[in-house]
């Protein structure tokens, strides 16, 4: 075999492979988009660098890739769930699982009155919004995948290597609540696609209320420290971020009955 | 109160012996579907439209466990530290109290606790299976269940757990009657006295 042979194989092999690398990624990129749920982006694996120190060796949370809503679940969306559900209408539903202001400023059980059908609900508890997720096939976020998705920015997956990216965060933080709130989806999505993850309402987790015992609240947290089996270490990583922190203080101190004018969810689902 | 000393005595010679009031049938607990249960008030936990399965690998929804007074824990079995400390403070209430209970440990640790491994550990801590349902059921009913129960965990990077030593009581329509936070002996007493105030309600 002389070197012309083999140079010539290789000239094939290259050709070859040029011309499948750009219609697999093409089909690869198809397969993907048409396994995306409606309304839900995907969001890859990654690793979510955790606001509290967890004790461990390493300051992140691995997370998987999984689809998010692209935008909070919206009054329409929420009316279509109690029709079916009545159990969850606000004249039907348990004290246990909600508490009086659930819904309230709907005009009757399925009756949105004045609120806009575009309009993130809120005034939701954490039970009915896992309900919510659970009837459409979904789960709520957990805080990791939340805050991981969240704090990308415009380019990146990363938003604190952008230039403004907290300043911005911060501003949208603590912008007041307007009296009527804004439709979803007119803020500028993320890099993943996701959009009012900031500044529009706050989302439940479904994890909220285990992010208590080790710190993050001074709920109980005397009482936990001497008792509990593994141990928590206090301490946060990063303290610039205000606006974690407030999401953080914010999660521990709402129950899940909780029904807020400015809380509302949206929903994730594992690949 | 004279009770206490001979039930003690009784107890500690077998702590897996037969309660007078205990069901002939381990089986027996998804027929109470099926029979005549107190319907759940609206501040009933079993509300709930969750599913759970025990240590003997029997699937049922959390009402299933209605009918009958409810010590419930939220505990996980690899747990060595509080959580037998727990275990320890229901079987106290156990052998103290005359009457038809079951008690409940339910698991934060559903990717670990599994029927064979709640089987196993009914066994290690000697629990009466007749009166005792160790449940494992999916990660975000679990959680449900904490924050019904006021219950708070988290997962450790060791994987263990930091969690509340919460010990609740029921009534047969598993509404909350009663609840220690803590398992200090006088708190235990409480929860005795708690069980026992229901029991006697009930024979009236």
């Amino acid at each position: 075999m002389n070197r012309r042979d083999i140079s010539g194989k290789r000239v094939l092999l290259w050709i070859g492979l040029l011309m499948a690398l750009p219609s697999a990624a093409l089909f690869a990129r198809q397969t993907a988009k048409n396994l995306v749920p409606d309304g839900m982006v995907l969001v890859a694996a990654g690793t979510y660098e955790a606001l509290y120190d967890n004790g461990g060796d390493v300051n992140g949370v691995a997370v998987s890739a999984f689809f998010m809503d692209e935008n909070p679940v919206t009054n329409g969306d929420f009316l279509d769930f109690v029709r079916q559900n009545p159990r969850w209408q606000r004249s039907q539903i348990s004290p246990l699982f909600a508490e009086s202001s659930y819904l309230s400023k709907w005009a009757g059980d399925t009756d949105l009155g004045s609120l806009g059908p575009d309009q993130p609900v809120v005034q939701v508890s954490w039970f009915a919004a896992k309900a919510y997720a659970k009837w459409k096939g979904n789960r709520l976020p957990t805080v990791a995948e939340w805050e991981y998705a969240a704090s990308a920015g415009q380019r990146s997956a990363r938003g604190k290597d952008e230039e403004g990216f907290e300043r911005n965060l911060l501003f949208l933080t603590n912008r007041p609540v307007p009296k009527q709130l804004p439709a979803v989806g007119h803020s500028q999505a993320n890099y993943w696609g996701v959009r009012d993850l900031h500044g529009l309402v706050w989302e439940w987790v479904v994890d909220f209320n285990s992010a208590l015992v080790t710190g993050e609240s001074r709920a109980d947290a005397n009482l936990e420290r001497k008792l509990f089996c593994g141990s928590g270490v206090v301490g946060a990583s990063d303290f610039t971020d205000y606006a974690a922190f407030m999401r953080f203080a914010f999660r521990g101190s709402v129950s899940a009955a909780y029904a807020g004018s400015n809380l509302g969810f949206r929903t994730v689902r594992s690949l | 109160m004279r009770l206490i000393p001979i039930l003690f005595a009784l107890l500690l010679a077998s702590c897996a012996e037969k309660e007078p009031h205990a069901p002939l049938d381990h089986g027996s607990m998804p027929m109470v579907l099926e029979s005549d249960a107190p319907s759940a008030g609206e501040y009933s936990i079993y509300q709930v439209e969750s599913t759970w399965t025990n240590q003997s690998g029997s699937e049922w929804p959390l009402s299933a466990l209605s009918g009958r007074i409810q010590v419930v824990a939220m505990t996980y079995t690899s747990c060595e530290m509080s959580c037998p400390r727990i275990v320890a403070a229901m079987k106290d209430i156990q052998r103290k109290t005359n009457g038809d209970i079951g008690f409940v440990l339910l698991s934060i640790d559903p990717e670990r606790d599994n029927v064979a491994t709640l089987a196993a550990y009914a066994t290690k801590m000697e629990l009466d299976e007749s009166r005792w349902n160790l449940l494992t059921g999916a990660a975000d009913d679990v959680l449900e269940m904490a924050a019904l129960l006021g219950v708070r965990y988290q997962k450790m990077p060791d994987g263990e757990f930091a969690h509340s030593n919460m010990i609740t009581i029921l009534d047969e329509t598993g509404v909350i009657v009663h609840q220690q936070n803590g398992i200090a002996t006088d708190l235990t007493a409480e929860s005795v006295a708690a069980v026992q105030q229901l029991l006697d309600a009930t024979e009236r």
